[in-house]
């Protein structure tokens, strides 16, 4: 071995060690966020540049109408709808994270097995009948109906599952992930007839939903789900073992101290929560769940007590970038969310794929 | 198959009527109609020539969970407001689209209006909460209406009337009258006796 060689072995090796080292990491991601969301708050159709935008936020002084304007839009738009990107980027990303560990399966995503569907068609089915079965009398639907109604689905779908896949108080993680792709496959079937049924704009309605938007953010509606983000982060220390562990099999798990049953009881709880109001808030987001696990896993390595807080992050980087995107690319109107996280992150993903293949042993 | 091209315009409605009456053999009963609907559409011409300042209106299609769907360029809704003699606040964009909620506070709609239509038909107060509307000037006046989708974006023999109808909310002040059809000297029913 030549010398050039070692000190290049070497070289490598520190790198790895950084790349596994919790501040590092995490201090990276946050250094990102925060300069995605500078980005994000700087541009948009009300111009808000970036020196304009240290004066809104009364950082610097500046000429007092424009900076009453600027503050009116950043708080009451801009800001809310980069703090609900966050959240929901980074509970969709978490989610996927403990999906995939809990399943031991790389596929794994809250979209694919049921909980995002269920939410899916309970939001059709009160885009579609709501209108049906009120026609003719005088009671009136609120406004807030709809995304109650996404996040019933979501939960009622996930307890369905955890049942058919519980007996004699053991949960079976295949019939679970395969239950859910059979509950996924019938809650479409479920809203292609809603589809089948519906009128112009309620076609419009459910088609627009299905695709996801951050649109119309504020920040009650922020206020919501970032409890989740929370107890999510809380959760970590708590599981992050056990999923760990769970990669050997449950069995061998269970005989290293893991209470097998009821890790996957606290997993499904908080994945159907997150998701669920995830969807409710934001229409279905797919690939966020599957891409950001899969991304950090090659680069951090699969242990999840630094993969968690790190999918957290890089779900909310990814998010409000696909996010900011939507918001410009076809200024005035909105382009869906999903249609911009799958087109940017599905090529991605596949070339970080082919040209980790060997590495990640896939 | 005759096929009935939709142009969202006084002339369209009067190049509709004539076709469906000459293909269903009523061509008699169609001119009678045309010239109901060209007195009417006559009369608001005269009356848009009276408005001086035309107001920016914004058509709110839906508003699922505070994310709005706003018309656009070529649409029936863009097609009333101008016959309205009022100017479509949303010019950037064909069709109906979901808008960014900033793009609303720039278009400056002076009014916002929808269709009363579904379960969940949309109030002044639902839409004036959204961070988008409320900061237009058509918040600071509450300034918004709901009609019936058909008479509204229809585009047939009463979409004058309609247009009328709008016109005499959005301009009060300009004493909006009665159409020729509706004074009985060109009755729209008198063509079906």
């Amino acid at each position: 071995m030549t010398a050039a060689s070692a000190e290049a072995a070497s070289a490598r090796r520190n790198w790895r060690v950084l790349l596994r080292s919790p501040a590092v990491v995490i201090g990276t991601l946050i250094a990102i966020l925060i300069a995605v969301a500078i980005v994000a708050a700087t541009i948009g159709a009300a111009r808000i540049p970036l020196e304009r935008l240290a004066a809104a936020l009364g950082l610097t002084a500046g000429d007092a109408n424009l900076i009453a304007r600027d503050r009116l839009i950043l708080w009451s738009i801009r800001l809310p709808r980069i703090a609900l990107a966050c959240i929901v980027g980074g509970l969709l990303a978490a989610a996927g994270t403990i999906m995939q560990g809990l399943f031991r399966n790389p596929l794994a995503d809250p979209s694919l097995v049921g909980v995002a569907s269920g939410g899916a068609l309970a939001a059709a089915a009160t885009i579609v009948l709501g209108d049906r079965l009120l026609a003719g009398t005088t009671v009136t639907l609120p406004f807030e109906i709809l995304p109650v109604a996404a996040f019933a689905g979501s939960l009622a779908s996930t307890v369905l599952l955890y049942r058919i896949a519980t007996r004699d108080n053991r949960t079976s993680i295949a019939i679970f992930l395969l239950g859910g792709i059979a509950i996924a496959a019938l809650a479409g079937a479920g809203v292609g007839l809603l589809v089948f049924v519906a009128d112009d704009r309620q076609l419009r309605d459910i088609t627009f939903w299905m695709l996801g938007s951050l649109g119309g953010a504020t920040w009650s509606k922020t206020a919501t789900v970032a409890p989740l983000l929370g107890i999510t982060l809380i959760a970590i220390p708590f599981i992050a073992r056990g999923l760990d562990l769970l990669v050997l099999g449950e069995a061998e798990a269970f005989h290293m101290g893991v209470e097998v049953e009821r890790l996957k009881r606290i997993a499904i709880v908080l994945i159907s929560a997150m998701t669920g109001a995830a969807v409710s808030l934001t229409g279905v987001i797919g690939f966020v769940g599957i891409v950001v696990p899969h991304l950090l896993r090659l680069v951090i390595g699969p242990g999840h007590r630094l993969l968690l807080p790190a999918s957290v992050c890089l779900g909310a980087v990814l998010l409000l970038a696909a996010d900011t995107g939507a918001r410009i690319l076809a200024a005035p109107a909105e382009v869906p969310i999903g249609i911009l996280t799958a087109i940017v992150g599905a090529p991605f993903f596949l070339a970080v794929l082919l040209r980790q293949r060997s590495l990640a042993g896939l | 198959v005759v096929h009935i091209p939709d142009a969202f315009t006084g002339q369209g409605i009067v190049q509709k009527i004539r076709l469906i009456a000459d293909v269903t053999g009523t061509a008699a009963r169609g001119e009678c109609l045309v010239r109901a609907v060209e007195g009417d559409l006559a009369a608001l011409d005269t009356l848009r020539s009276r408005i001086d300042q035309p107001l920016q209106v914004t058509f709110v299609l839906s508003f699922l969970s505070g994310r709005a769907q706003v018309a656009g360029r070529g649409t029936a809704a863009d097609g009333i407001i101008r016959l309205s003699g009022a100017v479509n606040a949303i010019s950037e964009y064909d069709g109906y689209k979901a808008i960014n909620d900033e793009a609303i506070i720039a278009a400056r709609p002076d009014f916002v209006l929808a269709m009363q239509q579904g379960a969940a038909p949309l109030d002044a107060g639902t839409v004036f909460a959204h961070p988008g509307f409320a900061l237009t000037p058509a918040a600071a006046r509450q300034a918004f209406l709901a009609m019936n989708g058909l008479y509204l974006l229809g585009f047939g023999p009463r979409t004058a009337l309609a247009a009328r109808d709008l016109a005499a909310t959005l301009y009060p002040s300009l004493r909006v009258g009665k159409l020729p059809s509706e004074t009985g000297a060109a009755s729209v029913d008198a063509c079906n006796g």
